[in-house]
């Protein structure tokens, strides 16, 4: 069973993701997403401690590919280490980042 | 002529079979109650021709094969059978209607395993079945442990291999340039790592120190790193370091191998150091114990998204200065992301020693960096890199 559940908001899919995304299960992060069939995507952190550089550069292909189709893609719930690592990477400045899904649902 | 297959059963397919070659119509029927009665399914031939063509339907567990057949003999069938790839290690039990010592000595010369002398003892013919099978599975297993055992030592040869090719590829360090002593250590997480540093002549006659450190790690990450570094040397030949890194993630983007790349290049000058930083942690510059300023990325990893534009920071330099450059490896682990003051305290980097000499400055760097994660008890996930330049008086 997939550790990304997926449910829908307005528009929205919004992807909550497991504790530590790595090389191991970004597959299925990107899965979730394309299964969704959805162009506005939210990926809900609140309890994702760690993501790391495989993870990281699929998110950035998941945004590329949704901005692409016209549509967004909005990290939600994003803990402090996880934030460092997005502004020691100036990643901060590419995705939408908000406190929560209903924030990132209004954005 | 008879030749049945016995129906199977419902759970045939975890049962072992027996090929029951005879010419007597009684000894079939009677090896067929006893084997089936043992819990073996049955396959049936009259004589050696019709043994064969069994044979080539489906490889029985075992073969018992009576010695004397009218169309073609037991040790006849079983010569023709040894040279058969698919069937040469059956096991077989050859029945011998005497215990002529020319019979058995032919039985084992034809490749029989086991002979049993008519008539049949039947609970000592099953014994000798389950022990021959028994024997065979014992040597299929032993022999599936000795392959998988020799992949697993060519496999871990050739990353070893990789992983001395990879380590060729580091320029030697410590080593002196006119005005700068550097040294670099790259411990990777497994045999073949994604980070590496260089030194590359740039194109204003000052060396340009790079650290790399590609997504992911293991084998596909270190061929990504040895193409960065090639490409960066080439780029730099008649590039500056801003646009070479622009460059850069022009040709990753363009390659899109599913890896990028946190990258620093540095102009080792004699007044000032020129600096891009892509995606690292923040570089330092440390005068005496006190870091005088850092340099954060100035752009996205190079290979993540395309048009990107890196800029340059320039910054004075004195004799005595020193330039610590690390890989998130050695920040991230330790929940140290953006944080290079806390991560060389953690290395105890901050302190300058003047009098040090390089071997031993050398030394220091590689002890410390193993020591941060024996001293946490922290598995090292990721590369760890760490780069360091010293500028010298004149």
């Amino acid at each position: 069973m997939s550790d990304f559940v997926t449910a829908h908001r307005d528009s929205f899919a919004v992807v909550t993701l497991p504790a530590r995304v790595d090389a191991a299960n970004t597959k299925l992060l990107v899965e979730a997403v394309t299964t969704s069939k959805a162009t506005k995507v939210v990926l809900d952190m609140k309890g994702t401690d760690i993501v790391d550089s495989t993870a990281l550069g699929a998110i950035v292909k998941v945004h590329t590919s949704l901005q692409g189709a016209g549509g967004k893609l909005v990290l939600c719930g994003v803990g402090d280490g996880i934030r460092r690592v997005l502004t020691m990477t100036r990643l901060d400045r590419v995705f939408t980042i908000t406190a929560d899904v209903d924030a990132a649902v209004a954005s | 002529m008879t030749n049945a297959r016995t129906p199977a059963p419902p759970d045939a397919a975890a049962k072992e079979t027996i090929l029951v070659v005879d010419d007597a119509v009684a000894n079939r029927k009677m090896l067929k109650a006893v084997l089936e009665q043992a819990g073996f399914e049955v396959v049936l031939a009259n004589d050696g021709s019709q043994a064969l063509t069994e044979l080539a339907k489906k490889p029985p567990t075992l073969v018992l094969l009576d010695y004397m057949m009218p169309t073609m003999d037991g040790p006849t069938m079983l010569r023709i059978m040894r040279k058969k790839q698919a069937v040469k290690d059956v096991p077989v039990i050859l029945l011998t209607a005497s215990d002529l010592p020319k019979h058995i000595e032919d039985a084992f010369n034809a490749g029989a395993d086991d002979y049993i002398t008519k008539p049949v003892d039947t609970r000592i013919l099953v014994a000798r079945v389950r022990s021959l099978i028994r024997a065979r599975a014992d040597r299929t297993k032993a022999q599936s442990a000795h392959t998988a055992a020799a992949q697993l030592d060519a496999l871990q040869s050739e990353l070893e291999d990789a992983r001395k090719t990879q380590r060729s590829q580091l320029p030697k360090m410590p080593q002196e340039r006119p005005g700068w002593r550097l040294s670099g250590v790259v411990i990777p997480s497994g045999e073949v790592g994604g980070d590496l540093y260089d030194i590359i002549e740039g194109p204003y006659g000052y060396p340009v120190a790079a650290l790399i450190d590609v997504s992911g790690h293991g084998v596909s990450a270190g061929m990504v790193a040895s193409s960065v570094k090639s490409s960066l040397r080439l780029l730099l030949r008649d590039h500056p370091i801003d646009d070479a890194m622009t460059q850069l993630n022009s040709h990753l983007c363009d390659e899109d191998s599913g890896h990028y790349v946190c990258a620093a290049l540095i102009v080792l000058g004699r007044a000032e150091v020129a600096i891009v930083n892509a995606g690292l942690p923040p570089i330092a510059i440390l005068r005496g114990s006190e870091i005088i300023a850092t340099v954060r990325a100035c752009g996205v990893p190079p290979g993540l998204l395309t048009d990107q534009r890196y800029s340059v920071e320039r910054l004075p330099i004195e004799a005595g200065d020193r330039i610590i450059v690390v890989s998130d490896g050695l920040t991230e682990p330790f929940g140290l992301a953006d944080s290079i003051e806390e991560t060389l305290e953690r290395l105890t980097l901050l302190r300058a020693d003047p009098g040090e000499t390089l071997g031993a400055l050398d030394e220091r760097l590689h002890e410390r960096v193993r020591a941060v994660f024996l001293e946490t008890d922290t598995v090292q996930p990721d590369d760890a890199t760490l780069l360091y330049m010293e500028r010298r008086d004149t």
